[in-house]
């Protein structure tokens, strides 16, 4: 029945958002075809099939046609987070050692009582609390049994205690889920294998996690809570993708379903599935992933990806085409641990509600949101805040007749009427004065946070390259790049669907990491005894989802810290070679000069010796790349598509002034715009500042250089 | 000044603490600073007052400013670009001699245009006990290295020979010189980063924004103030030390849009270090007031001008040179905390408009427990007990405290994982959880504290040393509101093992103090051994409950029996709750029955006159 | 009319006359102008009582509980050392003879 391998000419992403599910279908020949239709949570499978239908609809194609020929499936998800954030979870049980009974509850003090909060929220401390835990008190039981910080198990495990505990948390409490955490275990996990054992003996139906697989690094506390994530959405995960795969067998698909993980790589369902936490937040990771391939291909490998939409603005690094990983990740206010990458977000788009401090008069942007619905007051759905998307239509950047194409035009003057009333008149300023305020004062905190994430960790924003993507970022790159004083800017054609051109050019990644202290010097075999057998594993697993040697990649990392301090560096191995003394060495002072530049000159600290802590593999089979048309060029005079001009806030100036306006549909590759201008996508507006130049490239990426 | 303008201006200033303070962390990497977040970033105005103070131990924006005074006085005309200046003198404006101050000029054009200063508590400041808490010392003159204020860093260059003579001085000089280059660091990032703000917006219109800053929070803070009851409010705080009680007295008066604190009541100095020097009590009191009135009004000296402090000289709250303060933030200064949280808290539940703001007291009584010795490398280390960081949250008008939830002075602490603690000492753990019974009962209950135990494992020398000090642990401090009950006290036990034994004993796993095998004897003050199958058990304080217990929900306090952080005796005697002794549920009737005999008994009490 | 004092008293006016009252039973606890614990009933507890075996203090620590003398509800408490005098809080009730 299946189609042969000639004619699978697709390769389908789908991106589960926690609004809408985005559909890509790649085909050999180069077409592209997009479908959005609407996420269906909890079932968020069936929203997954609607939107691979919608996209083939735009293909001339049905849903079966597609799934038939294709041959490759890539997906990301929210479904952990949603799973999360509405508290849908299993009923979870948490066995641990007797005496740490409440190190998931106490969260190292206040840790868990500010991590996550604003500044704002952090100085009114008589107004805070934890999150509700996901493990009550009541399912908490402690055993007897005790590992040592060299991982020597100096108590033994009380089985018959487990078995009592099991009992009364599956048959008394009902617990569906158990996490399983005990100090020490990652180091010796003997004890969590046998509760996992006497768990499927006794209680065969409850699902169950262990620290010592799911994260088996250093800090009771965090390793506590992300097992407990774990437990609390695994059940559902597996189910969610068990499920997709069904579906997407009964529509005549029987190849691999790939499954994005939060660290920008892609997982077979089958593992992914026990892997609950890996899935968190692996949109916004498509995202970056997106960004990469990006710049691979226009010969970008420093990036600044910025994502700025209706309620929030996110932001991530690429620096040398590789990302860093979160050090301290949270969802929603829970702290796990996981490889992801770091993205950072600010409450800042569109949306976003522009209001005064009634006791002060000064200006504020969000970080309440109007969000979709009312949504902006020019949407006329019965918004009454001004927001930062009305603020743009009164200097000039949206037109209110050809908002998205002209599928829906905006309400300019209910946005003066409300601007004026809330905000203009207080402020004692003419309502082009104050909405070109406005624009600043949101430029500057975009700009404040790329400064967080790029220049306090030791990174040059002029060195970087900004892809600005979603609806509102292109109308403010041009004012938050020139501040920054990024390379250029790029606002790329497939911005729409880039977290699905992420799902699409993704490796499958496996990581793998072992925690172990050794001093340095240590002797280059001990650290080979300690990759060798990571890399046997990673082979092996590798060749068993079909991957040739030849498409196989190990990179490996190892993470060092000076003694008596705490910050740990993970250092990236330079080449394939096994381990001599020699390259051990160069490892080493690469370390230091990593240190040096994440925390300042003059940090590093020899005098108290080194440690290697922990040692990382990540292994990749190599995945296909989507094909992106390539145009030939035109010339630079891009004339044609001029439509017009209109005053808007160009900051060079110091207020409004003339710009040209043009179609983006109209422009051919190869052509130039000279700032001030505004140009007008079918899904966004891209404004250039004065002495800002746009060149469309040949894939229709719009290039911002500064003069 | 444009309101537009100002508004980035302030938002970028904020940044700039918050960018100085992660580059101290990161060039400090040690425990005290990254767990405990016992650090403080802030920037002043060029005469030294207050601009914009950072979420660090917050009792310390007010006396960094006056250490910039101190500098600006001690070093007129003798002040460049690229100075940089180190002051810790308790007499001068420090709060004791291991909070270093690092101070920075910053220039624009060579004007002097505002200060940086910041600090962390150093690894080692030579006093008498390693770690600086030094309860041996008898005056200040044994509590380590002091200075007045002296040139660090000359115009760029830094003085090794000053540098060097500090590190002479001190216990692990790497750690130490480590300390002071992220000092070093993170005043360089503020200075550069306020320089980029100048050059970008202009010396005139920064400044001006500056001015608006201070204007603006005093305008808020006396406009809140205003909104609040006029009146006057009591506290008092008690402190033991080797038997001997001292205390804190205080009276509030608010009137109009201004506060007076009154410390008059309280004890003559004392012999032992946990007295504090004029400028600690005047940060002390603000390191509540920031948060409990300000939590929405920028911390800088605006919100210092209406708010004046009486504190007479010789007292323990304004001692004289050379009496001994090295244990002042632990000491005398934490009940300032405490007693200024007690009477602002009366206040605000004076207030309707302002009950819910009302707290009774958190986490009134750090244990500061310094350990030292041979680690299991081989290596030295010293170390506080970050438990001590994660104290519980007093009672709201509205809601229970905190379990274990920190405290107010210093708004984002955390303890170190028992995994990090056993991987830095040679010491093993045998339980760290939340208490039975700690206290702080009331309509909404205080935050439950937290007990630990542990015993030595691996050491090289048999044990380890430790520093212990504070306030003692026979007075609750974590007083409760409208008549909430306090949270109970600390303790801290030496369990003594049975040298003969100790080698053939089998590990303990004990799972409670009583199980714990040996003489228990209670520690307080001094320096004490933990050898061989010797333990350590410390308790720490619950937070203070608010209103009457017998008017809280039965439903929760059967909760908090259930989950054991209630006792039997409690939950019946000072709930007045009745449950069914074998079930072990709640008895309505009964304790409606038992709640109206206890309000009967108390009928029958005498009159207070 | 009424003047709140804390979250269990209020100034009102009793016949002609400022008094501080319990806000549960609206007993009056004597004239605006004076202290009000002296009208209270005093329940001096040793703090070792107080909450089980973790209140270690000595014999000589308190603590005060001042109770309605109507509704017996605790109106305030304090801790204090044996002999120390009460805390003494006074809220400007002013306002309550203006009107």
């Amino acid at each position: 029945m299946t189609a042969s391998k000639k004619e699978r000419r697709f390769v389908v992403a789908t991106d589960v958002g926690g609004t809408c599910t985005d559909t890509v279908i790649f085909d050999t020949s180069g077409a592209v075809h997009f479908g959005k239709s609407l996420s269906t949570p909890p079932n968020f499978a069936d929203g997954v099939l609607d939107s691979i239908a919608a996209a083939a609809r735009e293909a001339g194609l049905t849903a079966a046609d597609v799934l038939a020929g294709t041959q490759l499936f890539t997906h990301g998800s929210t479904v952990v987070d949603n799973t999360l954030l509405t508290r849908a979870g299993a009923h979870t049980g948490l066995i641990t050692t007797e005496g740490f009974e409440d190190t998931i509850h106490v969260t190292r003090g206040a840790y868990g009582r500010w991590a996550g909060q604003t500044e704002d929220q952090i100085k009114h401390v008589v107004a805070s609390f934890r999150p509700d835990p996901l493990v009550a008190m009541a399912e908490i039981a402690g055993v007897p049994e005790r590992v040592d910080y060299k991982g020597e198990a100096i108590r033994d495990l009380d089985e018959a205690a487990v078995e009592d505990a099991v009992r009364h948390l599956v048959e008394n409490r009902n617990v569906e889920a158990i996490a399983v955490c005990f100090l020490w275990s990652f180091y010796n996990d003997a004890h969590e294998k046998k509760v996992r054992e006497i768990v499927s003996r006794v209680a065969p139906d409850t699902y169950v996690t262990l620290s010592s697989e799911i994260a088996p690094v250093p800090g009771e506390y965090e390793r506590t809570s992300t097992t407990v994530i774990n437990a609390y959405a695994g059940r559902i995960a597996s189910d969610y993708l068990g499920e997709l795969t069904r579906k997407l067998g009964a529509g005549g698909y029987d190849g691999p379903v790939l499954v994005m993980q939060g660290y920008g790589g892609l997982l077979p369902a089958s593992e992914a599935a026990g892997r609950a936490v890996g899935m968190i937040e692996s949109g916004p990771a498509a995202g970056i992933i997106g960004s990469k391939f990006l710049g691979d291909v226009i010969g970008d490998q420093n990036i600044i990806a910025a994502d700025m939409g209706g309620t929030t603005f996110k932001v991530g690094v690429i620096e040398g085409g590789e990302f860093e990983y979160a050090r301290e990740p949270l969802i929603d206010r829970f702290h796990y641990l996981a490889p992801k990458i770091d993205i950072v977000s600010i409450g800042a788009g569109g949306g976003s509600i522009v209001s005064l401090d009634p006791r002060t008069n000064v200006p504020r942007v969000g970080p309440q949101s109007a969000g979709a619905l009312p949504g902006p007051v020019c949407y006329g759905r019965g918004g009454t805040e001004p927001t930062l998307t009305d603020v743009a239509v009164l200097v000039g950047y949206l037109d209110p007749a050809i908002f998205l194409s002209g599928e829906m035009t905006l309400d300019m003057d209910a946005a003066r009427t409300v601007f004026t009333e809330k905000i203009a008149k207080p402020l004692g300023m003419s309502v082009e004065n104050a909405a070109i305020g406005i624009m600043r004062i949101a430029a500057a905190q975009i700009s404040d946070l790329i400064h967080e994430i790029t220049v306090e960790r030791g990174l040059d924003p002029r060195d970087f390259v900004l892809h600005a993507f979603g609806g509102t970022c292109p109308i403010l790159c041009g004012l938050f790049g020139q501040d920054l004083n990024v390379k250029r800017i790029v606002v790329p054609y497939a911005a729409a669907v880039n977290c699905a051109f992420g799902l699409a050019s993704s490796d499958i990644v496996h990581e793998y990491s072992t925690t172990k202290t050794l001093q340095v010097p240590s002797l280059a075999n001990d650290v080979n005894a300690i990759f060798d057998p990571m890399i046997e594993t990673a082979k092996a697993q590798l060749a068993d989802e079909g991957f040739a040697v030849a498409d196989m990649r190990f990179e490996r990392a190892v993470d060092f810290r000076y003694g008596l301090q705490i910050h740990e560096v993970t250092t990236p191995v330079r080449g394939d070679d096994t381990f001599t003394d020699d390259n051990l060495e160069s490892l080493g002072a690469d370390f230091e000069a990593l240190y040096e530049r994440r925390y300042g000159k003059g940090s590093a600290f020899r005098d108290a010796g080194m440690e290697m802590t922990m040692f990382r593999l990540t292994a990749r089979g190599l995945g296909a790349r989507p094909e992106m048309i390539k145009e030939d060029l035109e010339g630079e005079d891009g004339s044609a598509a001029l439509t017009g001009r209109r005053n808007i806030f160009v900051e060079g100036r110091g207020g409004l002034a003339e710009a040209a306006i043009y179609s983006f549909e109209k422009l051919r590759p190869g052509n130039k715009v000279s700032g001030p201008a505004v140009i007008h996508t079918p899904i966004t507006t891209i404004v250039l500042q004065e002495n800002q130049t746009g060149r469309l490239d040949q894939y229709r990426n719009m290039i911002i250089e500064f003069a | 000044m444009d309101p537009i303008t100002f508004s980035i201006i302030r938002h970028r200033l904020y940044r700039i603490v918050d960018e100085a303070v992660i580059t101290l962390k990161n060039v400090s990497g040690s425990a005290t600073t990254n767990e405990g977040h016992d650090l403080m970033v802030s920037l002043y105005r060029a005469n030294g007052s207050l601009l914009m103070g950072g979420v660090g131990f917050l009792h310390h924006l007010t006396s960094a400013a006056e250490a910039c005074k101190a500098i600006i006085r001690r070093f007129k005309g003798d002040i460049h670009e690229g100075d940089m200046f180190l002051l810790n003198d308790p007499y001068t404006a420090a709060l004791h001699t291991s909070d270093i101050y690092l101070i920075s000029p910053i220039h624009y054009d060579d004007q002097l245009v505002g200060w940086s200063a910041c600090f962390v508590h150093v690894y080692d400041i030579g006093a008498m006990s390693p770690g600086g808490f030094s309860p041996q010392s008898q005056d200040i003159y044994t509590e380590g290295f002091s200075s007045p204020g002296i040139k660090i860093i000359d115009r760029g260059e830094l003085r090794n020979d000053v540098l060097d003579t500090l590190l002479n001085m001190v216990r692990n000089p790497e750690m130490v010189s480590l300390d002071i280059r992220s000092l070093i660091a993170c005043n360089n990032v503020a200075r550069d980063r306020f320089r980029v703000l100048i050059r970008k917006y202009g010396e005139e219109i920064v400044d001006g924004a500056c001015m608006t800053l201070i204007d603006q929070s005093e305008q808020l803070l006396r406009d809140r103030l205003r909104e609040l009851p006029n009146g006057k409010w009591q506290s008092r705080q008690y402190m033991d030390v080797n038997a001997e009680v001292h205390r804190v007295g205080l009276t509030m008066t608010k009137e109009d849009d201004h506060l007076v604190f009154d410390f008059s009541d309280s004890s003559p100095e004392s012999p032992y270090s946990i007295n504090c020097a004029y400028w600690a009590s005047w940060g002390g009191l603000f390191a509540p007031l920031f948060p409990l009135l300000c939590y929405d009004i920028t911390w800088n000296e605006g919100v210092i001008r209406p708010i004046e402090m009486i504190a007479p000289e010789g007292t323990i709250v304004n001692c004289r040179r050379p009496a001994p303060v090295s244990v002042a933030t632990v000491g005398a200064i934490q009940s300032v905390n405490n007693a200024a949280c007690t009477t602002i808290g009366k206040m605000l539940a004076a207030s309707e408009k302002y009950k819910g703001e009302a707290t009774a007291v958190w986490h009134a009584n750090h244990f500061a427990i310094f350990l030292f010795g041979q680690n299991q490398r081989g290596g030295q280390s010293i170390g506080i007990l970050t438990e001590t960081f994660a104290g519980a949250g007093g009672a709201r008008s509205f809601a229970d405290g905190v379990d274990v939830g920190g405290e107010v002075p210093n708004p984002i602490s955390r303890m170190a994982n028992v995994e990090s603690m056993e991987a830095a000492f040679p010491l093993r753990y045998l339980f760290r959880r939340r208490m039975k019974d700690s206290g702080g009962a009331g309509e909404y209950r205080g935050g439950v504290g937290a007990e630990l135990a542990f015993v030595p494992h691996d050491a090289p020398d048999g044990g380890l040393h430790y520093v212990v000090s504070g306030k003692g642990t026979q007075f609750p401090m974590s007083e409760g509101l409208n008549g909430g009950y306090p949270g109970a006290p600390n303790s801290y036990l030496w369990v003594h093992s049975n040298e003969e034994t100790a080698g053939d004993a089998p590990l303990s796993f004990a799972q409670s103090l009583e199980s714990m095998p040996g003489e228990k004897e209670s520690v307080t003050w001094g320096v004490y051994p933990i050898m061989g199958r010797d333990g350590l058990y410390v308790q720490w304080n619950g937070g203070g409950g608010y209103g009457d217990p017998l008017e809280r929900d039965p439903a929760a306090v059967v909760a908090d029996f259930e989950e054991g952080v209630v006792s039997e005796w409690t939950l019946r005697n000072v709930y007045g709750v009745v449950i069914d002794g074998d079930a072990g549920e709640l008895d309505g009737p009964g304790t409606e029955a038992a709640r109206k005999a206890a309000r009967g008994t108390r009928l029958q009490r005498e009159a207070a006159e | 009319m009424s003047i709140r004092i804390s979250a269990t008293l209020e100034a009102r006016m009793v016949d002609g006359e400022g008094r501080i009252v319990c806000v549960s039973c609206s007993h009056p606890l004597g004239p605006t102008d004076q202290p009000w614990k002296p009208a209270a009933t005093l329940n001096e507890l040793p703090m070792k009582g107080a909450g089980g075996e973790v209140y270690t203090a000595g014999d000589d620590v308190l603590l005060r509980q001042f109770n309605c003398p109507s509704c017996g509800k605790v109106l305030d408490t304090e801790t204090a050392l044996r002999g120390d005098p009460f805390l003494i809080d006074e809220v400007d009730v002013s306002a309550l003879s203006d009107s």
